[in-house]
């Protein structure tokens, strides 16, 4: 009986069950979008509204491509990746149309999903170079990044347990003096064309140029670029 | 009942840590549907509980110290089960501190099922030793933290699963619905279940309390499975009338691609409307039949979690460049044995809460006497 008229004391009223449902709606609404409330106030950087995040760009012929993957090897040899690892990645068309290929690489966004979703900040854009990296001792392999990439150019290392995703070889060439990345360098169609933002801006090198980027509904601002049906002069 | 459960842990023991139970390939697998069915256990018992104790549902408080129980359990394996998910991690723990990324959605959940279990493990200390008194401020405190975290990593889920699905099926206030309605339904069955598990284990019949209970649960259960199948009906017939729509490619794989049979049979069939004409059928007297309502909409939600991780997946993103679905659909008997092993654990662990938290319940109230039957 004690215990029955606790409980009927603790009944609320009206008022007290209507107040408390405020309060708690009032929380819920605080804390369930808090992503998104987040990505507001802290998911855009300063040099998020340049029109290229990067400092570098890389045009994309795709009507050159054989998809003979001299790219893919030169890639694999230039950053030291595990065997069947590349940071480019040749799609071919898989429709009854005639063969095509797409080189796709990381689309060095400016505004990165990989960067937004990783739990651990190992995503992160490097200040001088504005290039998406990765850094290696905060990734813990959780594949977000993978799963968020709107273009499958991130990769998970199983030999190494971390995500891999291409830098235009910025460790592996840029800052040892070379002038091109691996793939830009190796290719015998001469399918890319890689660019200094600072030394030939890109709006200059395609001033009438119909540059395409790859499924722009996304938003994500890429710094590669793909032409198709390019004319000779630009080779 | 324990004694199953430990042979079906030590069959499955050595199936997963030999076959290697963890996510191999680039994209995630099983082990990240089995770790997102597990968290919506927990997100779904610490409903369970806020709602029978500060929500209304009075009729459900049999299974309120059952239900912060389960939560605080499978929130702990689902942690376990993402170590199959994640390759370090303890680093994602340390890191997700010292370094954080409130943008992302994956910290959310982790920060926020951390925080949910820390309170749930205090209620269970008081429960246990309350001595009956199950009305301190601090429990409701506690439990009141602990729904509204487990709310918000829910939504992060959300975020997480639905949002990888690229082009989205789900977004915004369907996707939102659509895991609230599954993870409610995923608690309350949970409970049913759980109740129906240690009733049978201890051989008796169910107080007039308990039947109550299950009954009000077998209502909830029904309501949420009424809203899931509006919504997937809606949102799937909004996909078929407008082809422009983004998910019309994922929605494509899921009824008529290499998803079909698992969704059409698994999900709609067996996860929905069986548990549907389960509860509809289920009178007074016929709580066998509410759980096992239950249980088929415990598989319905798992299928549910494992399509959205698929279509993450397999859904073309970029259009005929990408290659066609219908490889590595199956999980491996190692991902399947990690499952089973989980669940092998709360099964044992169902018996040793109840155990532990009848030191501090208290004693019946009037009307919780034997069956009048």
């Amino acid at each position: 009986m004690i215990r029955q008229d606790a409980r009927e004391a603790r009944g609320w009223s009206r008022r007290q069950f209507l107040w408390r449902l405020a309060l708690g709606a009032t929380v819920v609404m605080v804390c369930a979008p808090s992503p998104v409330l987040a990505r507001r106030l802290f998911g855009r950087r300063p040099d998020g509204k340049a029109l290229l995040a990067a400092r570098y760009w890389l045009a994309v012929y795709p009507d050159r491509c054989t998809g003979c993957g001299v790219c893919v090897a030169a890639c694999r040899k230039a950053n030291h990746l595990p065997p069947a690892a590349s940071r480019i990645a040749i799609h071919q068309r898989h429709d009854n149309r005639a063969p095509s290929w797409l080189p796709v690489p990381c689309q060095q966004c400016g505004e990165a999903p990989c960067i937004t979703v990783c739990p651990t900040r190992a995503s992160f854009r490097d200040e001088v170079t504005g290039l998406v990296l990765i850094d290696r001792t905060r990734c813990v392999g959780c594949r977000a990044c993978v799963m968020a990439c709107p273009y499958g150019a991130r990769r998970y290392l199983p030999e190494e347990e971390k995500a891999d995703g291409c830098d235009f070889c910025l460790a592996s060439r840029l800052l040892r003096g070379e002038k091109r990345p691996a793939c830009v360098e190796s290719c015998p169609q001469q399918v890319f064309r890689f660019g200094v933002e600072a030394e030939e801006p890109l709006a200059q090198v395609f001033p009438s140029a119909s540059l395409m980027i790859l499924r722009p509904e996304r938003g994500t601002r890429p710094a590669v670029v793909y032409r198709f049906a390019p004319p000779q002069e630009e080779r | 009942m324990m004694v199953a459960f430990a042979v079906v842990l030590l069959v499955s023991w050595p199936v997963c840590a030999w076959g290697g139970c963890a996510v191999t390939g680039s994209g995630w697998g099983f082990p990240m549907a089995a770790y997102a069915f597990f968290a919506t256990l927990a997100f779904g018992s610490a409903f369970t509980a806020a709602m029978c104790r500060m929500y209304g549902l009075t009729p459900l408080a049999p299974f309120f110290r059952r239900a912060v129980w389960l939560a605080m359990v499978a929130g702990l394996l689902s942690f376990a089960l993402l170590a199959c998910v994640v390759a370090a991690p303890w680093r994602l723990l340390v890191y997700s501190a010292i370094t954080p990324n409130p943008t992302a959605n994956f910290w959310w959940l982790v920060v926020l099922t951390g925080m949910m279990l820390g309170c749930l493990f205090l209620l269970v200390v008081l429960l246990g030793s309350a001595n009956g008194d199950t009305d301190t401020v601090g429990q409701y405190v506690f439990l009141f933290v602990a729904a509204v975290a487990a709310f918000g990593a829910n939504n992060n889920l959300a975020a997480l699963l639905a949002g990888m699905v690229d082009p989205p099926l789900w977004s915004g206030l369907q996707a939102l619905i659509l895991f609230c309605a599954s993870t409610i339904l995923a608690g309350c069955s949970l409970a049913v279940v759980g109740g129906q598990a240690v009733r049978a284990g201890a051989g008796r019949e169910l107080s007039a309390a308990e039947r109550s209970a299950v009954q009000t649960a077998g209502v909830v259960m029904l309501f949420m499975l009424v809203v899931l199948a509006g919504v997937t009906a809606f949102r799937l017939a909004a996909v078929l009338r407008f082809p422009e729509d983004p998910g019309h490619e994922a929605a494509r794989l899921l009824l008529t691609g290499p998803l079909r049979w698992s969704f059409w049979g698994g999900e709609v069939a067996v996860g929905l409307l069986a548990p549907l004409a389960c509860l509809l059928t289920a009178r007074e007297g016929r709580e066998r039949r509410v759980a096992l309502a239950g249980g088929l909409a415990l598989f319905g939600v798992l299928l549910q979690r494992y399509h959205l991780v698929l279509l993450a997946r397999f859904t073309p993103s970029l259009g005929p460049f990408q290659p066609p679905a219908g490889n590595h659909l199956v999980p491996s008997l190692a991902d399947v044995a990690g499952l089973v092993l989980a669940l092998a654990v709360l099964g044992l662990a169902l018996p040793v809460g109840e155990r532990w938290l009848a030191k501090g319940a208290a004693p019946p109230l009037a009307g919780d006497g034997p069956p009048e039957d």
